[in-house]
């Protein structure tokens, strides 16, 4: 149920990310709505459904977009990776650390796609790109969390209520 | 680190990499295609749904600016519609030349299909749109696509069987040969992240000004002659250089895309049969 309940959640903001989205660009660049989601579930969520929603994420975002379905899967492990920060308890909220992994996952997001982008054989401006889109892309996704965070957040709540209720 | 998570994420590594081998091979095409099948509808209302928003919100940032430009484009159509009547004065000469001295044409039965902008590459490192024509529809990659007003929007680079995704003149791998049309300075349009055009290697001596039209000039191939790509906004560089920084803007626009056209009837010179 939990992992239908996120499948729908990520493909939705797929869709939004690719079809809406592009109307209102901030800063020139369209955040990465469906990471963001990702990494609110794993924050909220726990680590032990990050493993399946990640990839999840990563593929809606492959299904959606122009590039071989797998890229945008690999795009989004390092999300996995900087899950393991939760059980450190570096930051005061859960919320906080939310902010910080996005960031840090958005840009390794984008930078894994420019190097399947350059191994695709397109030229690729490292320096403008990440001026231009990496760097943007990410302080703009963290710019959408916080509501997307709301959103995770009740969800979750919701789940857990269901659940107790049963 | 813990092992376990480790051990996922490699065998998501490794699926990542299977399937970008697979797709390579075409093998995924029909799940792509049947997502974007299944999904067009959604993604053509949230479009729908966007772009008056967008729209609405435009003006309001541009509502100063608005007087002053329709009073610049009311003088521009002035201008415009007496050089309409010129050239069609001109054009009848130049057809009772043509007839006279029996020249064929360039392009003369020029075939479009229309076709509908479904989706947008969600990532800001590609500017790329989906069509509702593929394969089926007798499309092949590296057909040019332009606007209803037939300006240059960009090349189908990548097939299914009913969609195709587009890359747009905009994206930062573009290149397209083209020539300011008043001065016949040549050069190549490029895209990049900031979704501007620029053109590259005009000769420094070259008479380039704000306004001039340019256009595609069939170098190359890949592109035929005479369709339109943008208009100059900004000329540039110290007299040293070897090239003008010379900058453009589409004359489509390309972020608001909902219909366009494909050239059927041209084929880049890579692909034509012998």
């Amino acid at each position: 149920m939990k992992y239908v309940l996120a499948a729908l959640l990520l493909m939705t903001t797929a869709l939004v990310q690719a079809s809406f989205m592009p109307a209102f660009p901030v800063f020139g660049v369209v955040p990465n709505l469906v990471l963001a989601v990702a990494v609110c579930w794993t924050v909220v969520r726990g680590q032990q459904e990050a493993m399946i929603v990640v990839p999840i994420a990563g593929l809606c975002l492959g299904l959606v977009g122009s590039r071989p379905l797998g890229v945008a899967l690999l795009a989004t492990t390092p999300v996995l990776l900087l899950s393991e920060l939760r059980a450190l308890r570096l930051t005061p909220s859960d919320f906080l650390l939310t902010v910080v992994i996005v960031f840090l996952s958005s840009m390794l997001y984008e930078m894994i796609l420019l190097v399947a982008l350059r191994l695709q054989g397109e030229t690729v401006g490292w320096f403008a790109a990440f001026l231009r889109v990496v760097l943007p892309t990410a302080i703009v996704s963290v710019l959408f969390t916080p509501p997307l965070y709301w959103l995770v957040w009740s969800r979750s709540e919701v789940l857990r209520r269901v659940r107790a209720f049963a | 680190m813990s092992s376990r998570v480790g051990t996922w994420t490699l065998g998501i590594v490794v699926l990542s990499l299977a399937l970008i081998l697979l797709s390579k091979t075409g093998v995924l095409d029909p799940l792509q295609s049947g997502v974007l099948s299944i999904t067009s509808p959604v993604q053509h209302g949230l479009r729908n749904a966007a772009d008056p928003l967008a729209a609405w919100l435009s003006d309001i940032k541009d509502v100063g600016d608005i007087r002053s430009e329709n009073d610049q484009l009311r003088t521009e159509n002035e201008q415009l519609k007496d050089e309409v009547v010129r050239l069609r004065e001109g054009q009848t000469q130049l057809q009772e030349l043509q007839k006279l001295l029996q020249i064929k044409q360039s392009y003369p039965d020029e075939e479009f299909l229309a076709a509908n902008v479904l989706a947008k590459d969600p990532s800001s490192l590609k500017d790329a749109v989906a069509i509702d024509r593929g394969k089926r529809d007798g499309l092949r990659e590296g057909m040019v696509v332009v606007t209803e007003g037939h300006s240059v929007v960009g090349t189908v680079t990548h097939l299914f069987d009913s969609y195709s995704w587009v890359t747009l003149v905009t994206d930062p791998n573009s290149a397209v040969s083209a020539m300011v049309q008043e001065s016949r300075a040549q050069g190549v349009v490029t895209g990049s992240y900031s979704r501007k055009l620029s053109i590259e290697f005009v000769a420094q001596g070259a008479a380039v000004k704000d306004g001039d039209v340019v256009i595609t000039s069939a170098i190359g191939g890949l592109y035929p002659a005479g369709l339109v790509i943008g208009k100059v906004t900004e000329v540039g560089g110290a007299a040293q250089d070897l090239f003008k920084k010379v900058t453009l803007e589409p004359l489509a626009s390309l972020s608001h895309l909902e219909t366009v056209l494909v050239l059927t009837s041209f084929l880049p010179t890579n692909l034509e049969t012998p």
